[in-house]
């Protein structure tokens, strides 16, 4: 049944990269003009250069050709060239920008977890009082607030007028470290307020989803079992209803995934931080198609493999459903 | 009452469970609070052309020339043909010193009215003449002089003038590209119009000229100007919450670009939750291959990460409030189809669902009596969450530059306030308002479908315990 | 001195409606090593009473009442201290043998945390007792590692008594242990809790809305009815005199069953609601042979002969003429 479960779960996923690739195949086919264009068309490339891509994907034979070339491209990492940073390639340019994002939104996520677990918890300890109103009008205030908006304001108080933090960048430029803390500590300070704006844009979603959750929870017998037993309010309140209710939030990491990546997208953005995020919206200004390609396509993919992921460590934390 | 119920038709019977929420919904305190407030926004955005102070693209532009000995630049000698030209600069006394403030407005209905520091000359008379110099492109400014009307080519100058009563226009087009120089050189880009009385107070109707490069200025060319245009004002009785880079009045411009954005939102929420809700209730009553169709595509969806992809595409497409609406139907349905089918498919097996089939009761009647009542309040709730998310979505591609220009949204002011360094010239009034309106809004709206859920959907509020 | 003296016990539970009068003055006592039934129809206030002793209302509030452990004062104790008398004094095996049990920790840590909870031990020596309590009611001890969903009902249920019994408490409490399991368990259940209770002398308050289950268990038994005691005694006399008319006919369907196996007629209308009880005696819309007096006098709990209580105008009349 486990495996079973696996190999269907890793079979819609397959689907899925299939449908992204299928995406970006076709759009640039639909546009009016020469697909050729559009992936071979650099500034400064040479009607070699330009040739040699042409080649490479079939841009000269039929469609089904071209889709085949595509696919087998695509699955030697191959997505062409940058039109603006030519002769980087596309996959270049990705790679080097994904662990940034993976770092901001992997810290991001753990934090609005913990917070909703918290918060969630408590709001829905004593449901209905002040502190439950009080957390989800916030929360629920912060979710819609855009997140652009919140890291320009982050940015111009903390960043410009308070210089308690860097105003952009990932990491001190030309630093010498001398250790990996310092490395690490460097790294953590340029990402403080991109990480706290998507913390605190974001962990509302959690926290409605773990507080309605833990609402039924407390309800449930285990929790009179738990109370009766005399263990502390705490232990209640955490150990066994919490524990219990997060399974829901856990879940959906997954299908937030996507979300923190939009996220991040914004705060990279504002912060000119050099993660995927900023790549796409450089990409977009100068309608670097295949770069544009590129990080819709590795993102789809880090989207895919965390919900894989979470899946599979839902299937760890509910041992109802491991056997 | 039996009888009643079946004279009712089935029109009332919906309007009923559209409105079932209400009697519930009244002790929301927090849900109340939602409502009033997107009732006064509401009023105020869509009573926009009563409550602005300017016209939806009025630019507050007063030239002055204060003392009677300044000069002020005339701008170029080849008049009637345009061209780019870094030298020729005339001058010419002001031509009558009594006056010392003239105010132009320019107007530029709907078309494109971005974006540059206009700095300007005024020629009094029959020909109205304006210009702007762009100067100091360094080496690496990609996009270094954009004259952008939708869809006109980058790199390209154009000049509208304003033509003869007959409503005709002049293009002029100056295509930078071919100059080899153009990336070192100073331009300058003007139009002229022809104005038939020489009225303080005259009106342009096609501004389409913009330029925007980044990190390019526009200085003027002899310090005898005055600075002309009310960029930057920080609030006043005359601009309530100050003016931007356009010299345009941010209240005005805040009302009328929330209409485009309460109007985006309101209609994807409309669409996708129509879609998903009908979708789903369709592949949970019939099943079947509708049904294994539309999920499958949903579970794609679903995992699929949506902002992403919709960059992708709308960087293909041509922006326009159309175009953002689609891209958000086509790329949102999903969740609602998932909830709704599960919630048709727990109705289905009610009993009085099976009674009513054995009856011979059509599908539709069967829908609209006993399907539709009970998933109205996922729908209706999923409704109100949709208008926030497609504001928020919208707002968020818009300020990456992917927006509608011609329907600027708060997302595209925030674009402009973004590209325009707003904070570094300390113009808060125009980035703290358009950003305030999305959060407060969308936070309405959030209040009002989280209590629907409550209380509706998950049955939290009225919940007795046996 | 009783081991527990529960006195004008009430408890309300608020609603939009009002507050609903679930106990309504309930008294009783419990000596050492007896075992009392509380018995009466769904609603009448049996969990009521239970989660009272726990001070575990949820939805509403004890409101007024005394509850004396020995000379502990329950309801006047600190939450934190009273948490100390929760399972090392007196414990509680609920209703639902389905959901009792935490389904993401092991039965065996579940054990070990109600004896650490209380007791000062090495955690090796708590997971040894929880196999020693897992074989005393019949569990493999083999068994410690499983969660909740991989036991059956029945085994669920006594990992529940195993859990109750794991700090030696005074007082056991089981409210309908067996009512979610099928017959052949029930008995077994039943069976294992009689035998553990004569074993270890506990004492032992036994809820059920089966009047059968309560004469083969307990040695006294409490019959409720809307949120109060309408008679109380010995199990013996209850069942071979009943006084109270709502006793007569609980037993009156029970010998039903057993007389004619056929199905129990149950007692025709329906119980009062709580939230605006009937002025005099609550079960006079229902009774047979009340009187005028009854719709707007309430009978008090009188002592009858000594230990045997009934609340009945009708009887008291008797008695005082
Ligand atoms: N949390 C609650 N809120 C409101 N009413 C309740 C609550 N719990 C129980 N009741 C009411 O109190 C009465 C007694 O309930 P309970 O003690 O559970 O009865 P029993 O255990 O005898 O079946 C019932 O009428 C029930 O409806
Ligand atoms: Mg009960």
């Amino acid at each position: 049944m486990s495996r079973r479960w696996l190999v269907r779960r890793i079979g819609v996923a397959i689907v899925v990269l299939f449908v992204a690739l299928l995406i970006n195949f076709i759009l640039p086919r639909l546009m009016p003009g020469d697909a050729a264009d559009i992936y071979a068309t650099a500034g400064r490339m040479t009607e070699q250069e330009r040739m040699a891509i042409v080649q490479r994907f079939g841009l000269d034979q039929p469609l089904w050709t071209q889709f085949t070339k595509y696919i087998v491209n695509s699955f030697q990492g191959n997505f062409g060239y940058s039109f603006t940073y030519y002769p980087s390639t596309v996959m270049s340019k990705v790679v080097q920008a994904l662990p940034w994002s993976l770092f901001l939104i992997i810290n991001a996520m753990i934090l609005q977890v913990i917070i909703a677990f918290i918060l969630g918890a408590t709001s829905a300890w004593k449901a209905g009082g002040k502190f439950d109103a009080t957390t989800q009008a916030l929360s629920l205030a912060l979710w819609a607030t855009p997140m652009f908006w919140l890291a320009m304001l982050a940015l111009y108080f903390f960043g410009a007028q308070l210089h308690w933090f860097p105003i952009g960048g990932q990491a001190t430029a030309a630093a010498n470290y001398s250790s990996f803390f310092e490395r690490i500590g460097d790294y953590y300070y340029h990402a403080t307020l991109p990480i706290a704006v998507l913390v605190i844009n974001q962990f509302g979603g959690y926290q409605l989803i773990m507080r309605n959750t833990m609402v039924t929870t407390i309800k449930e017998h285990y929790i009179t079992t738990a109370e009766a037993k005399g263990v502390s309010e705490r232990a209640v309140k955490y150990r066994h209803a919490a524990r219990n209710a997060m399974l829901p939030m856990v879940t959906s990491v997954g299908l937030r995934f996507s979300l923190a990546v939009a996220g991040s997208i914004f705060t990279e953005m504002i912060f000119n931080y050099n993660g995927i995020g900023r790549l796409i919206f450089q990409s977009v200004q100068m309608r670097d198609y295949p770069v544009l390609q590129g990080c819709f396509f590795i993102l789809s993919c880090s989207v895919i493999i965390a919900n894989l992921l979470v899946d599979i460590l839902y299937h760890r934390l509910d041992p109802r459903i491991r056997h | 009452m039996q009888d009643q119920e079946q004279r009712s038709s089935w029109w009332q019977t919906a309007l009923k469970s559209l409105f079932a929420w209400w009697p519930e919904f009244r002790k929301s305190k927090i849900g109340i609070t939602g409502l009033i407030i997107v009732v006064i926004m509401t009023t105020l955005i869509l009573g926009a052309s009563v409550f602005a102070s300017h016209g939806p693209f009025e630019k507050d532009i007063s030239i002055g020339w204060g003392g009677g000995n300044r000069y002020w630049t005339s701008t170029w000698d080849n008049q009637g043909d345009v061209s780019l030209t870094d030298e020729g600069v005339a001058y010419r006394s002001n031509p009558d010193p009594s006056i010392t403030e003239y105010h132009v407005r320019f107007q530029s209905n709907g078309s494109i009215k971005r974006s540059f520091d206009l700095s300007n000359t005024l020629e009094v008379g029959p020909h109205f003449t304006f210009q702007a110099k762009a100067v100091s492109f360094a080496d690496g400014d990609e996009a270094t002089c954009l004259v952008s009307a939708d869809g006109v080519n980058w790199r390209t100058a154009a000049i509208w003038e304003n033509g003869d009563d007959d409503g005709t226009y002049h293009l002029y087009e100056i295509d930078l590209t071919t100059d080899p120089n153009w990336r070192s050189r100073n331009y300058w880009i003007a139009f002229e119009a022809d104005m038939s009385s020489s009225d303080a107070n005259f009106y342009i109707d096609e501004v389409a000229v913009a330029l925007s490069a980044p990190g390019y200025s526009i200085v003027s060319p002899k310090d005898s100007f005055e600075p002309y245009a009310k960029t930057y004002e920080a609030p006043s009785w005359e601009h309530i919450l100050g003016t931007n880079s356009q010299s345009e009045d941010v209240w005005s411009r805040l009302l009328y670009s929330g209409q485009n954005s309460l109007m985006i939102g309101f209609v994807a929420a409309l669409l996708i939750t129509s879609i998903g809700s009908g979708l789903g209730l369709m592949s949970g009553y019939f099943g079947g291959l509708i049904e294994e169709l539309v999920m499958r595509l949903a579970d794609i969806l679903l995992i699929l990460p949506r902002l992403p992809l919709l960059i992708v595409l709308s960087a293909y497409l041509t922006p326009g409030p159309w175009t953002v609406i689609m891209l958000l139907t086509v790329t949102g349905w999903a969740g609602i189809a998932r909830s709704t089918r599960a919630q048709t498919l727990s109705v289905k097996e009610h009993s009085y669902v099976e009674a009513s089939k054995s009856v011979g009761a059509s599908h539709i009647r069967i829908i609209v009596q006993h399907i539709l009542p009970n998933v109205a309040g996922i729908v209706i709730a999923a409704f109100v969450m949709e208008v926030v998310v497609a504001i928020l979505v919208e707002s968020g591609l818009s300020f990456l530059g992917l927006g509608s220009l011609s329907h600027p949204t708060w997302g595209v002011m925030l674009h402009f306030a973004q590209t325009d360094a707003a904070f570094t010239w300390n113009a808060w009034w125009w980035i703290i308002p358009p950003g305030a309106c999305i959060a407060l809004l969308g936070l309405a709206f959030a209040y009002i479908g989280n209590t629907l859920n409550d209380r509706f959907v998950l049955r939290l509020g009225n919940r007795r315990k046996g | 001195m009783p081991l527990l003296e529960v006195t004008d016990l009430r408890t309300h539970y608020y609603t939009e409606a009002g507050p609903v009068k679930a106990a309504d003055g309930v008294s009783f006592t419990l000596e050492k090593g007896e075992s009392i039934g509380i018995a009466g129809e769904s609603g009448c206030g049996k969990t009521t009473v239970a989660m009272s002793l726990m001070r575990l209302i949820k939805g509403g509030a004890v409101v007024g009442g005394k509850i004396m452990l020995g000379d502990l004062s329950l309801l006047d104790m600190e939450m934190d201290e009273f948490r100390k008398v929760r399972w090392e004094r007196i414990s509680l095996i609920s209703q639902a043998a389905m959901g009792a049990l935490n389904p993401v920790y092991t039965i065996g840590s579940q054990i070990v945390e109600a004896i650490r909870t209380h007791q000062q031990c090495s955690k090796k020596e708590a997971w040894d007792r929880a196999r020693g309590l897992l074989s005393q009611v019949k569990v493999d001890p083999s068994r410690v590692k499983n969660f909740p969903h991989e036991l059956s009902g029945g085994m669920r249920q006594r990992v529940m008594i195993a859990m109750a019994l794991a700090c030696d408490p005074d007082i056991v409490i089981a409210d309908e242990p067996t009512t979610a399991l099928d017959v052949v368990t029930q008995v077994q259940v039943l069976r294992l809790l009689i035998d553990l209770q004569k074993r270890l002398d506990l004492a032992l308050i036994y809820i059920s809305h089966e009047l059968s289950v309560l004469g083969q268990a307990c040695d006294k038994i409490i019959i409720m009815y809307a949120g109060k005691i309408v008679e109380m005694g010995p199990t013996a006399k209850i069942f071979s005199e009943p006084k109270h008319p709502y006793t007569q006919k609980l037993l009156g369907s029970l010998m039903d069953i057993h007389a004619a196996g056929a199905f129990p007629e149950s007692i025709p209308g329906q119980p009062p609601d709580l939230i605006d009880p009937p002025k005099g005696c609550r079960f006079w819309p229902r009774c047979t042979t009340g009187e005028a007096i009854c719709e707007t006098e309430e009978p008090a709990l009188v002592e009858i002969e000594p230990g045997r209580f009934v609340a009945c105008r009708q009887l008291n009349k008797a008695i005082n003429e």
